[in-house]
């Protein structure tokens, strides 16, 4: 007798990918630790992360928010000023160095050598150049800001029961001076490019699994109680430094990162992985949780990832009800309209990686 | 302007009770009337309708509110525009934004202990507070009415960064108001004491336990910059 031989259905693939494929989604992910109702969850990364925190809310879990709108702030332009994305006003975190960076200055043990990016007058945070569209009307009033923020996010690692990130790229531009991580490329946003100041790097595995094995020894030493839930953001990138083609580059960088994950999962008991990079690139699915431009999630696909999500935090895992998995809509430029309106104007993600394609370039 | 009245209708909260005697003192010829609403300082959250636009939106305000300016003015209208009489609105603008929130959690200078608002986010908090509020004094302003608006006193100490609040919010609103072509009327510089940068000691109310308004002194300050501000139609 083989060890095969005590394997479930879902360990094979013939009866995994049977026919009824929201069936075999509901064996995709069986918790290792349950998020109850009143546990704190804290949310980042990249904008994937987002329709997490959104979803939370939805369902009445205890989503943990640090740093809110003030009130009467106008509530459509709330996400563009940073508000309502993630646990606190950073931005997309995209690589897991960036989010260590920002645990270590959160505590003073970073501090960043790059000065605040000037532009018209104004002054751009360069670790989250996006949160502030028109910029600072001062360098002392950029640093106030950045000080404020800083004590938000502290208050989120050391008060928040599990931390959600959302891993997205292995591709970061670094500072040459002190190795400061940015979330985008200097001079996309703001600031100015320069390639004897700022350095590309396709992270590895080795580089990653540092990264976070890093970043959780220190959390825990802030907060000994917290816990980790991964996911790879299944949004392919929307630009690639390297040489290499872009889908390429993105399998490269999602299969590193889901490396990293799967493996910090296997070795530590509070790290769970949440699947959401196999339910949107599964072959069982065909590519239909994405929208035309293959690229951003659908609405159905997010609604699929999230079900089965609180599916298996709220039931006895013998009972997981398969989740819903609506059936593709005929394939009509009116009907895609309308589930991209639909989908822009209730689940509005914003992407700062997006800007990487408005770059003037000859295609 | 309108060439129909030496009447003054006053619209406003309570500040506009201390400068209102002044304003009389001032405005011999005019005839003043109104003062603060009977609704209370809420009232310009009401005051507006589709079908409508300057009138309340519950029947029960709208007819208090005719009630109140039919006595003062003699006149039965429906839409305050209607009326046969300049209005000096007097919206104070200060306090209604600054909920107890806004002191204790967040401030627009740099402080150790206070989230940083920065100008932009501030000047979005005016919008949505006073979004309401400018679009009737636009619309009273189309119609030839001399409006101005007043800053309310300056707080007396600056415990919980309050002056800088306040000074924070006086600039985003002149720059509005300066936009919309009327006139903020501020004497926040002219009652301020040097050393705390807070409300000067005679300027304080004179009412027992009142913290809140001013003294006749500031109403006079206040009544003495309205007149220079405002021109005034004194045809009768």
């Amino acid at each position: 007798m083989t060890p095969y031989r005590k394997q479930k259905r879902k360990h094979f693939w013939r009866t995994a990918a049977a026919k009824d494929t929201a069936r075999a989604l509901s064996t995709f992910y069986t918790p290792k630790f349950k998020i109850a109702k009143s546990t704190k969850v804290a949310a980042a990364g990249s904008c994937f992360a987002q329709n997490i925190r959104r979803h939370l809310i939805q369902n009445g879990y205890q989503f943990v928010d640090f740093e809110t709108a003030p009130p009467f702030f106008p509530e459509v332009e709330r996400k563009s000023f940073g508000y309502e994305l993630f646990s606190a006003r950073f931005g997309n975190i995209y690589t897991l160095e960036q989010l260590h960076q920002l645990a270590l200055r959160s505590f003073g043990q970073f501090e960043t050598s790059e000065p605040f990016w000037e532009k018209d007058s104004r002054f751009f945070d360069p670790l989250r150049s996006t949160i502030e569209p028109n910029g600072f009307a001062s360098i002392e009033d950029a640093q106030a800001a950045r000080a404020s923020h800083l004590r938000r996010v502290r208050e989120m690692f050391l008060h928040a029961d599990v931390l959600i990130f959302t891993l997205g790229l292995t591709e970061t531009w670094i500072s040459q001076e002190d190795g400061t991580v940015f979330p985008l490329c200097p001079g996309v946003n703001a600031g100015v490019f320069d390639d004897e100041k700022y350095a590309f790097s396709n992270t590895g595995f080795s580089e990653n699994l540092e990264s976070f094995c890093t970043l959780r020894r220190f959390l825990k030493s802030q907060n000994p109680d917290l816990k980790f839930i991964l996911t790879v953001s299944p949004v392919p990138l929307e630009a690639t430094a390297t040489a290499h083609n872009v889908i390429c580059a993105t399998s490269y960088s999602k299969s590193v990162l889901r490396a990293v994950a799967g493996t910090v999962c296997d070795q530590f008991p509070d790290v769970d992985y949440f699947p959401s990079y196999e339910i949107f690139t599964s072959p069982l699915f065909k590519g239909q949780f994405y929208q035309d431009n293959m690229r951003d999630p659908s609405p159905d696909g997010i609604a699929a990832a999230m079900d089965l999500f609180f599916s298996a935090h709220q039931a006895d895992q013998k009972t997981v009800p398969a989740p819903h998995i609506t059936p593709p809509a005929p394939n009509t430029a009116a009907a895609a309209k309308e589930a991209a309106d639909r989908f822009a104007a209730e689940q509005q993600t914003i992407c700062d990686e997006m800007l990487l394609g408005n770059e003037n370039r000859e295609l | 302007m309108k060439t129909v009245s030496s009447n003054i209708l006053v619209l406003g909260d309570s500040h506009c009770n201390v400068f209102i005697p002044a304003l009389k003192n001032q405005l011999t010829s005019h005839n003043i009337v109104g003062g603060q609403l009977p609704l209370g300082p809420g009232w310009f959250e009401n005051f507006h309708s589709q079908t409508a636009p300057l009138t309340f939106t519950r029947p029960e305000a709208q007819a208090l509110f005719e009630q109140w300016v039919t006595a003062l003015t003699g006149q039965q209208v429906t839409n305050i525009l209607d009326v046969e009489a300049q209005i000096l609105c007097s919206v104070t603008c200060i306090e209604h934004c600054v909920h107890s929130w806004m002191w204790t959690q967040w401030c627009p200078a740099p402080t150790p202990d206070r989230d940083f608002i920065s100008d932009t986010v501030l000047d979005k908090i005016v919008s949505g507070f006073f979004g309401h509020i400018l679009h009737f004094f636009e619309l009273l302003t189309e119609a030839g009415h001399p409006v101005v608006n007043i800053v309310s006193p300056l707080p007396r100490d600056n415990k919980n960064y309050k002056v800088q609040v306040h000074d924070a919010l006086r600039a985003v609103l002149h720059r509005r108001f300066d936009a919309l072509g009327v006139p903020l009327i501020d004497v926040s510089d002219l009652s301020r004491d040097p050393e705390t940068t807070a409300l000067a000691q005679p300027y304080y109310s004179t009412m027992k336990g009142d913290k809140i308004h001013g003294s006749p002194g500031w109403g006079r300050l206040v009544s003495q910059s309205i007149v220079e501000t405002t021109i005034f139609d004194h045809t009768s």
